[in-house]
């Protein structure tokens, strides 16, 4: 059964959908979105693998960071520092909601690295499963920039102005391909970075891309944290895809993996 | 221009394009956005494959459409870039 929920944060009530197995099998996991263009190309891939999970006898939980989706605030108003607050309110929720003590977090791009980050701040999450997590803020902002100037570069024609297109990445409200954020909300997606403090949970480190093999950086992150595993799966980027994308060995990749997880509900304190 | 650049060139767009040709077919100055349909989306791919794999770092006055029209306009920017 699926189920429109609301929980609040930052004294908003956001906006959640619970997924909820007809025979459970103890477990949750939250899911943690992307960001802007990022969340809209990979909402129905999300959607399906919460469907997935939930088959698999997972509660699950999909929610808005506040100011995005369905989730009131201002999209403007809020950046990262806000998000990794939702998911710490959205893990409490899930916990008492569902009844349910074994909790992991699961996360897409810059999703999957708020959510290590909540998680090595918490003392009692399970695991955490990191698809293409975002490495370093200041080359997620960079890539970002690209972005911009290709789209202004193929509509714009002989009018491109390379110059302007960075200017609008150096003002008050920060033009973040086509979604406006704050300056603050910039510098925090510049400083963003896997946790100083490795989580000891059972962690699940995708890279998603051209080879079933993980990249040097992905595979550095795994050997950080102390049950960490990489892996590389061939799958197209479908965060940046306008079409949909299969991603049904990514289910069946999280979901193997998902299995090995021992039962512990992993009390880190 | 060394021809294992544009091999090589050739390898990482097919690769990260997913497309469903062999490098071997794409011709070297063929124009890769009428031949392969290649959108903002892929060319993104490519600019990234670009920094990531053949060392280099894209400026603002790199972003030319005529620079990733071709595999051969694109071997010239890498080695320009490079110094070659």
């Amino acid at each position: 059964m699926e189920r429109i929920v609301q929980f609040d944060s930052g004294g908003l009530l956001l906006h959640g959908i619970l997924h909820e197995p007809d025979a459970g099998c103890g477990r949750c996991i939250l899911i943690c979105d992307p960001f802007a263009e990022e969340k809209k190309c990979a909402h129905r891939p999300l959607v399906d693998m919460a469907r997935a999970l939930c088959a698999d006898g997972y509660v699950v939980l999909r929610f808005d960071y506040r100011g995005c989706g369905n989730s009131p605030g201002n999209f403007v108003d809020h950046g990262p520092s806000d998000w990794e607050e939702d998911i710490h309110r959205a893990t409490g929720f899930l916990r008492a909601e569902s009844g349910v003590d074994w909790v992991g977090l699961a996360g897409l791009r810059l999703g999957a690295t708020l959510a290590l980050r909540a998680a090595s701040a918490m003392s009692d999450i399970a695991a955490v499963i990191l698809w293409e997590p975002i490495l370093d803020g200041q080359t997620y902002v960079r890539q970002n920039l690209r972005r911009s100037m290709i789209k202004a570069m193929l509509t714009d024609g002989q009018k491109f102005d390379a110059d302007a297109v960075a200017a609008k990445h150096q003002s008050e409200v920060v033009d973040f391909d086509g979604y406006e954020i704050s300056a603050r909300a910039m510098g925090e997606l510049q400083a963003l970075k896997p946790p100083d403090t490795p989580f000891p949970g059972h962690a699940l480190v995708l890279n998603i891309g051209p080879r079933d093999e993980p990249s040097p950086d992905m595979t550095r992150l795994a050997e950080s944290l102390p049950a960490g595993s990489a892996f590389g799966i061939r799958l197209e980027p479908f965060w940046n895809r306008i079409g949909l994308v299969d991603t049904q060995p990514l289910a069946d990749l999280t979901l193997g993996w998902l299995g090995s997880c021992s039962p512990d509900r992993g009390e880190h304190a | 221009m060394p021809d294992d650049l544009r091999s090589q060139l050739k390898n990482m767009i097919v690769e990260r394009l997913f497309l469903n040709v062999t490098p071997e077919e794409i011709g070297d100055d063929e124009n890769l956005m009428d031949e392969y349909n290649i959108d903002s989306v892929n060319l993104f791919e490519i600019i990234v494959g670009l920094e990531d794999e053949f060392g280099i770092q894209l400026e603002e006055e790199d972003f030319n459409v005529e620079t990733f029209s071709t595999v051969s306009n694109i071997a010239g920017f890498v080695q320009s870039k490079r110094g070659e």
